[in-house]
């Protein structure tokens, strides 16, 4: 009882206070997955090439070509499944009428404060991968700083887009 | 005077373009005479010559051409340029879109009269036009019909009234070139000059010197070394002081105006409107002696622009800031009062600093283990200062926060205040790792504009609830 106390505790204060309300598509996850093992088969491609051409040249052993599979192996769980399970656990996102939120991470989490005077422009994109689960990434620039919201359904995409490039109009007095 | 027609720039300008790359054709000259020199001194010193004159005169012909085909024209509120032989190219510049306008006067532009003027724009690329060689009374003329509301004048311009001035004279002067650390830099690159001629001695004189040396005996070696490093550090004063003599800041109503040098005279504009951030600076060698230089941020303007151009002040006693900021610029002000960081955040400061050192000093025992040396463990003595400076790194970490302001303290080698209007904070971020967020510890982002790009200061370990505060206090809602 009283571990499971304190594992709540440790769970609350793992996260940041205040966390902004809305969150991306769920989505969103199945692309972080599916890139995730694109990325384990090509670094699985690379541990083979490293095997087959530079093992035996200078001083790689055989031993750093096993070392080279072993990375490609650790990678997988966690690009395959935890960094997409914390990266959608913490990705929030808010828009206000003065300012925009976002917050995201797997390890270090951030959590940015953007005021919409500062922002000089919106834009969204989508690779294949997000096209295909009819997702967008929607870009707010300010002068020094580009902010991503990844995997934003496309309608709402380009609903925030406008609605914050409108907001940003409001008040471009000063630089 | 006549505005309307295109003019060329002074016909000196030819000379002052050709010399202006000597130095490299001294460099380049110097390489191919020793590549296809051949053999004898005299063969090399041939062909360094025709080399050198070769440069020379492709270089004047080049100037003479671009100085025979660039044109400008002024008048009121614009300025334009028509320039190129095959590829011609024209560009008017409005008053607008004038971020500012410098003046330098090098040492040979000044014995000729002349003076570059340097016109700088907001916007990615061809940030600035560069006329480097017009009279001073044309550099006059220039910045006065740039000015707005010149067309107004009836004559001339009227009276401006400066607000305040400050200056850096005498004593001051030649304390702030004693403490630069400048002698440094300098003594390493004698010291590399030294060992290069080394390399250009004929071995059999070597081998004598060498035989030689070991009669000499060990103290005059060190006594060469110390006198050469005094040698460095007057020097490297005397230069200090020559760069920055005659300076002085004038505060006008919408701007500063910056001036300093003898032999390289420089001027600089700098609109209230365009500073983002003012840095304090305490060197290692100032900290002590209670000084600091003022630098400032400055958005927009070309990347080629001078590092220079945003010093405030070379050397300020840190007590006189506020007086010389309420004097100069009244905007910005040291905070009395400082939220240090948590003493919980030592130990991360402790471990963020010596265990790259450990690793790099065991790198160090292992290799000269390997050579066969046998102190390597000496290597672990680098932890010392490791050590003091991440404790120092921790204790003078600090925030403040007033009405309009946000002052970030931080220690890399120097210690540096950073102070930021709330208004010129582009966005705000808290990051947070989780044994921070188990510790209760946030590392705050304040991102600013700078030239030729934007800044990121940044301040490792801030307790959550004052980061927090900085965050209410910049939110607009919370």
């Amino acid at each position: 009882m009283e571990i499971a106390v304190s594992l709540q505790e440790i769970r609350q204060r793992l996260r940041l206070e205040n966390e902004p309300k809305e969150r991306i598509d769920p989505r969103a996850w199945k692309v972080w997955t599916i890139n995730g093992s694109f990325n384990f088969l090509i670094l699985m491609g690379l541990a083979l090439a490293f095997n087959n051409y530079a093992v035996g040249i200078l001083f790689i052993t055989e031993f750093h070509g096993m070392l080279a599979y072993a990375v490609a192996l650790l990678y997988a769980p966690y690009g395959m499944a935890v960094a997409p399970w914390l990266a959608m656990r913490f990705w929030r996102y808010e828009v206000r009428e003065e300012e925009l939120e976002t917050q995201h991470g797997i390890f270090i989490i951030r959590r940015h404060l953007i005021p919409m005077i500062r922002v000089q422009h919106v834009d969204t994109e989508h690779g294949p991968l997000m096209r295909y689960f009819g997702l967008a990434t929607l870009y707010v620039t300010t002068a020094a700083t580009r902010f991503p919201i990844p995997a934003l359904p496309k309608e709402r995409a380009e609903e925030l887009r406008g609605e914050i490039s409108a907001l940003a109009r409001v008040s471009d007095e000063d630089v | 005077m006549k505005m309307s027609e295109y003019v060329r720039q002074h016909p000196l300008l030819i000379v002052i373009e050709a010399l202006r790359g000597l130095p490299s054709y001294l460099g380049v000259a110097l390489v191919v005479s020793l590549t296809q020199g051949g053999g004898s001194m005299g063969q090399m010193a041939g062909v360094f010559l025709a080399a050198f004159g070769a440069l020379l005169l492709m270089n004047m012909l080049f100037s003479a051409l671009g100085w025979l085909y660039f044109y400008y024209r002024y008048d009121y509120g614009h300025i334009h340029i028509r320039k190129g032989i095959v590829f011609k190219s024209e560009r008017s510049i409005k008053r607008e879109r004038v971020q500012s306008i410098n003046v330098y006067t090098n040492i040979l532009q000044r014995a000729v009269g002349l003076a570059t003027m340097q016109i700088k724009t907001a916007g990615t690329e061809e940030t600035e036009v560069n006329l480097r060689a017009l009279s001073l009374a044309e550099v006059e003329s220039i910045r006065i019909h740039l000015k707005g509301g010149a067309e107004n004048w009836e004559d001339g311009e009227p009276e401006e009234n400066v607000l305040a001035i400050e200056k850096l004279e005498g004593r001051n002067l030649w304390l702030a070139g004693a403490t630069s650390g400048r002698f440094l830099i300098l003594f390493s690159v004698i010291a590399f000059l030294a060992s290069q001629i080394f390399a250009y001695m004929p071995d059999t004189f070597l081998n004598i010197v060498f035989a030689e040396l070991v009669e000499i005996p060990l103290e005059f070696l060190a006594i060469t070394l110390v006198a050469l490093l005094i040698l460095s550090y007057v020097v490297s004063v005397v230069l200090f002081v020559i760069q920055y003599a005659r300076f002085r800041v004038e505060r006008y109503q919408d701007r500063l105006e910056i001036s300093w040098g003898i032999l390289k005279q420089n001027h600089v504009s700098i609109g209230l409107h365009r500073i983002q951030a003012l840095t304090v600076q305490e060197g290692l060698i100032r900290q002590p002696l209670g000084l600091s230089s003022l630098f400032l941020e400055v958005a927009g303007g070309g990347s080629e622009g001078q590092e220079q151009i945003s010093m405030l002040h070379p050397l300020l006693r840190f007590k006189d800031i506020n007086r010389f900021l309420g004097n100069v610029l009244p905007e910005y002000e040291i905070p009395g009062k400082l939220a240090f960081l948590p003493s919980r955040a030592r130990i991360r400061y402790i471990i963020r600093a010596t265990v790259p050192t450990a690793i790099v000093a065991g790198a160090l025992w292992h290799t000269a283990n390997d050579a066969g040396i046998g102190f390597g463990y000496v290597s672990l003595l680098l932890l010392v200062p490791a050590l003091v400076l991440a404790l120092s790194r921790h204790a003078n970490g600090a925030t403040s926060l007033d009405d309009r302001q946000l002052t970030l303290r931080f220690r890399d080698i120097n210690r540096y205040h950073v102070l930021i209007k709330r208004t010129h904070l582009q966005s705000f971020t808290l990051n947070a790792d989780p044994i921070q967020r188990y510790k209760d510890l946030r590392t705050v982002n304040a991102p600013v504009l700078s030239s030729p790009s934007a800044k990121y200061f940044q301040l490792k370990d801030v307790d959550a609830t004052e980061a927090l505060r900085i965050w209410r206090w910049y939110s607009k809602t919370s």
